[in-house]
């Protein structure tokens, strides 16, 4: 049997923005537009923007679709802003409509080869090479390209919950800690999301790629 | 998987088990065939999702809470399909119609020429060999004769 190896903290370029907590502050502000305050409105757009717009990109990598979606996205919060309970943080919120934002578009466009229809350019190509950690410059492109369309693919799978707990978690690197903090949910309930969302990731990866399942 | 693998799988992705918990995480895993492959299985893809991690933090074009905001408006005003569900003008529009169904029943009516109805009927070419027939005294006498006839005949 192979010796395995364990990751190391912070190797996987995890140094992502912590969690404000500063709920008060971002309580008042839902509070502002609820009463129809658009300046107050105005300010989410403005503090969330980015997020939201480089999540998007992140997971369809076309600019164009990015801007639409992001619209989309803050049109959806506009409207339904007066049903958020603060139950969860603003950006937890915000976040899992930007995924199912994306998934509903990816849904709606039937796309099957996301990224070798996109516009990833060879700028795009370029940045990627340099932003991402040196193990990865092993990677060809083609091959990372595949990669994506294969992870877009799995998260398809699993429902919109386990989505975007995997991804802020896994994409924009919250410890579980956090990830409790930010759903109101207890770490053991978050661990135990996690691990069955991971479950059905690898019987989804299996079924795909058709890799007899031994373990799951 | 086992229990204590399960446990601190988030921690071993993390790169964060230490102490006494990784030593018991390595030394199950060295035995257990089936939760060492799991565990690797979870850290490829922990680390294949993420490749959906955007280059950099990215800013959409400038303008953008001005197109926000015209879409909030394109989608706060009221589609064709949103004023049929209305309760007000789908009545409305039921009156209207039911109206003008009638309006125009009646405009036909009255336009239609009245010496139009039978020509073409059955019951006009019916009625025209009686209408040929002279209706005397002598006439009446006569058939009033054939019925009696018929009449006293039909027992036989």
């Amino acid at each position: 049997m192979d010796v395995l190896t364990f990751p190391i903290a912070g190797s996987a370029n995890r140094t992502k923005t912590k969690v404000d907590h500063s709920t008060s502050d971002e309580a008042t502000l839902v509070r502002r537009v609820q009463a129809g305050d658009e300046m107050a409105f105005r300010d989410i757009v403005e503090r969330f923007q980015s997020k939201v717009y480089s999540i998007i990109y992140g997971i369809l990598r076309n600019r164009n679709d990015a801007e639409d979606i992001a619209q989309q996205v803050f049109a959806k919060v506009y409207f339904s802003i007066r049903n958020f309970d603060f139950r969860s943080s603003l950006l937890t919120w915000i976040y899992k409509i930007t995924v199912n934002e994306c998934y509903d578009y990816l849904r709606k466009k039937k796309v099957r080869k996301l990224v070798y229809e996109s516009d990833f350019s060879e700028d795009d190509a370029m940045r990627m090479e340099n932003s991402e950690g040196a193990a990865d410059h092993k990677t060809p492109v083609d091959q990372r390209l595949a990669n994506r369309d294969l992870v877009v693919k799995l998260l398809a799978k699993i429902s919109e919950e386990d989505r975007s707990l995997i991804l802020l978690k896994e994409v924009e690197g919250h410890s579980v800690e956090e990830l409790a903090k930010m759903t109101g949910m207890n770490e053991n309930t978050i661990k135990v999301k996690l691990f069955r969302a991971r479950q059905k990731l690898l019987k989804s990866a299996h079924r795909l790629l058709r890799i007899p399942a031994r373990s799951v | 998987m086992h229990r204590s693998v399960e446990d601190h799988i988030e921690e071993f992705l993390e790169g964060r088990l230490a102490g006494v918990a990784r030593e018991s995480f390595e030394a199950h895993v060295t035995v257990c065939r089936q939760c060492h492959d799991l565990a690797t299985q979870m850290h490829s893809h922990s680390v294949l999702l993420q490749c959906l991690s955007a280059p950099a933090e990215l800013e959409p074009p400038p303008g953008f809470y001005a197109r926000v905001m015209s879409r909030v408006e394109a989608e706060s005003r009221p589609s064709f399909w949103s004023l049929l569900l209305d309760p007000i003008f789908g009545r409305r529009l039921v009156y209207a119609s039911a109206s003008l169904v009638i309006l125009m029943g009646v405009f036909l009516l009255s336009t239609e020429p009245a010496h139009h109805e039978l020509t073409s009927t059955a019951v006009h070419a019916l009625a025209q060999p009686s209408a040929q027939q002279p209706s005397s005294p002598e006439n009446i006498e006569q058939g009033r004769e054939s019925i009696l006839v018929t009449l006293a005949t039909f027992g036989e």
